[in-house]
């Protein structure tokens, strides 16, 4: 393969670059949550943990509104195919939000020990079960973005919030979980379930930890899914050639 | 990739129409146009002609609902996947936080020629632009340096299709006289190039056909492309 003039290293700082903005608001938000939580004698800082495993990949996969404000035009004219591009563009995203939520995540465990709490003590800071949560997180921002380039992100960020409150709701109530709507709902909400097996690995035989993986791998190629069907419908109605202004 | 070959475009009666708040818009109408390779040529027409339209046909982003297109003998959109096109918009938007350097080192990446760093220069002498502006985000270059390091992106490769919008918009006298040496370069290692203007002394100077457009439909400009003709023609507006 020829050397690219702008290598990989460089490309994962532009794409840091490109959503500064929402990256210091994620960075900020936990960092709060973490002196919030030692200030109140908290003990792990999970709450900045689930605060950079869900708002790292909203802020940094979300291809809609780039996509829409003209620069597709850019990339189209080159001879790529739009829907390939987009794939490995989600793909990238996907390796990026993953790679940064875990270097933020160790930062913040440092910052963690030094204001006195202690983030081994909760799973939650499990680096299996955070990569899996981002994955999952960043697909569904990618895909949403595609039909929603504005809201795409509040959007999937009420359907997580939606998600934890059920789950928190029939923790506290079983018997809810038996109605029909729920049942309804569930298989299209993210498999917080599978998160939660893969907190605790060592708890599950190699069966079960390979049919949670399984489940959040399909979960997130079918909201990549969700995406290309939404670049197709871009492509088929000319919306890429209809140019805001920059 | 077969962009070293000639590429004639070939379009007839070309309908386009948009799903409008209330009702469908027709833009284009039966729009008939044939531009060849080594020529350059020009569209004229008042805003809202469908020039734009036009062009995101042949960019293969907008399926027409009537008549037919096509680039160098493939559908647009095929065509535009094998071999690429060089395409101008009237808006260029970049990725924030990109340097213009990054703009540039990016368009060289996608287009594959055989030698990067040499395209890469060739990608900077066309945007004009000095190593202090190369280090610049592109998003706070000024009008004139956005439209240049466009124009760059879509040469970038060299493609043997070349579609311009509106590109002598927002350009200083030399960044003008700059566009024209790429666009008689084009034409004279036989490149099919299209623009859209209403610098009418500028169409007078380098078009090899005009075509006149007008509610959606075309007809070639017959006579002698002056600009003082073509003013009269666009105001005149003989019919089709």
């Amino acid at each position: 393969m020829k050397s690219r003039l702008l290598p990989w290293p460089r490309r994962a700082v532009l794409h840091l670059r490109e959503s500064g903005g929402a990256l210091a608001v994620v960075v900020a938000t936990a960092l709060l949550f973490l002196l919030l939580d030692a200030a109140s004698g908290g003990l792990s800082g999970e709450g900045a943990a689930l605060v950079v495993g869900l708002g790292m990949p909203l802020a940094l996969a979300s291809r809609g509104p780039g996509v829409r404000a003209g620069i597709a035009t850019l990339w189209v004219q080159k001879p790529v195919d739009p829907v390939r591009y987009y794939l490995a563009g989600a793909a990238w995203d996907v390796v990026v939000a993953v790679g940064a939520t875990l270097f933020l995540l160790s930062i913040l465990g440092i910052v963690a020990l030094r204001v006195g709490l202690d983030p081994l003590a909760n799973p939650i800071w499990t680096i299996g079960a955070l990569a899996a949560v981002t994955l999952v997180v960043a697909s569904m921002a990618s895909g949403a973005s595609m039909w929603f380039p504005r809201a795409g992100r509040l959007l999937i960020l009420a359907v997580l919030i939606f998600t934890l409150y059920l789950r928190a709701s029939t923790a506290l109530n079983p018997s809810l979980g038996d109605q029909p709507w729920i049942r309804w709902v569930s298989p299209v909400l993210p498999p917080w379930e599978s998160f939660v097996s893969l907190l605790d690995p060592e708890a599950l035989d190699a069966s079960a930890a390979a049919r949670a993986l399984m489940w959040i791998l399909l979960y997130a190629a079918a909201w990549v899914g969700v995406g290309v069907l939404g670049l197709r419908r871009l492509l088929a109605n000319g919306a890429l050639c209809r140019m805001r202004s920059p | 990739m077969p962009t070293d070959t000639a590429v004639e475009v070939r379009a007839s009666d070309l309908a386009v129409s948009y799903k409008g708040t209330f009702r469908r818009v027709h833009v284009l109408r039966g729009l008939t146009l044939e531009a060849r390779p080594g020529e350059i040529t020009a569209l004229v027409g008042p805003n809202g002609a469908g020039k734009t339209t036009f062009f995101a046909v042949l960019l293969g982003l907008l399926r027409p609902d009537r008549g037919r297109c096509i680039v160098g003998g493939m559908r647009p959109d095929e065509y535009r996947r094998r071999c690429g096109m060089g395409y101008l918009p009237q808006l260029s938007a970049f990725p924030r936080g990109w340097t213009a350097r990054d703009v540039l080192a990016r368009a060289v990446d996608l287009s594959a020629p055989p030698d990067r760093a040499a395209a890469f220069d060739t990608a900077v002498e066309r945007a004009d632009i000095d190593s202090a502006t190369l280090s610049r985000p592109a998003t706070r270059c000024s009008g004139g340096v956005k439209r240049r390091l466009g124009l760059a992106w879509a040469l970038a490769g060299d493609p043997s299709l070349i579609l311009l919008d509106e590109p002598f918009t927002g350009l200083d006298p030399r960044a003008r006289a700059g566009l024209r040496r790429e666009m008689i370069s084009a034409r004279q290692r036989d490149a099919t190039v299209l623009f859209a203007s209403h610098e009418l002394a500028e169409v007078e100077q380098l078009a090899d056909r005009v075509f006149v457009m007008e509610n959606g439909l075309t007809r070639p400009f017959a006579g002698a492309a002056n600009a003082t003709a073509l003013n009269r023609e666009l105001l005149g507006g003989a019919p089709p």
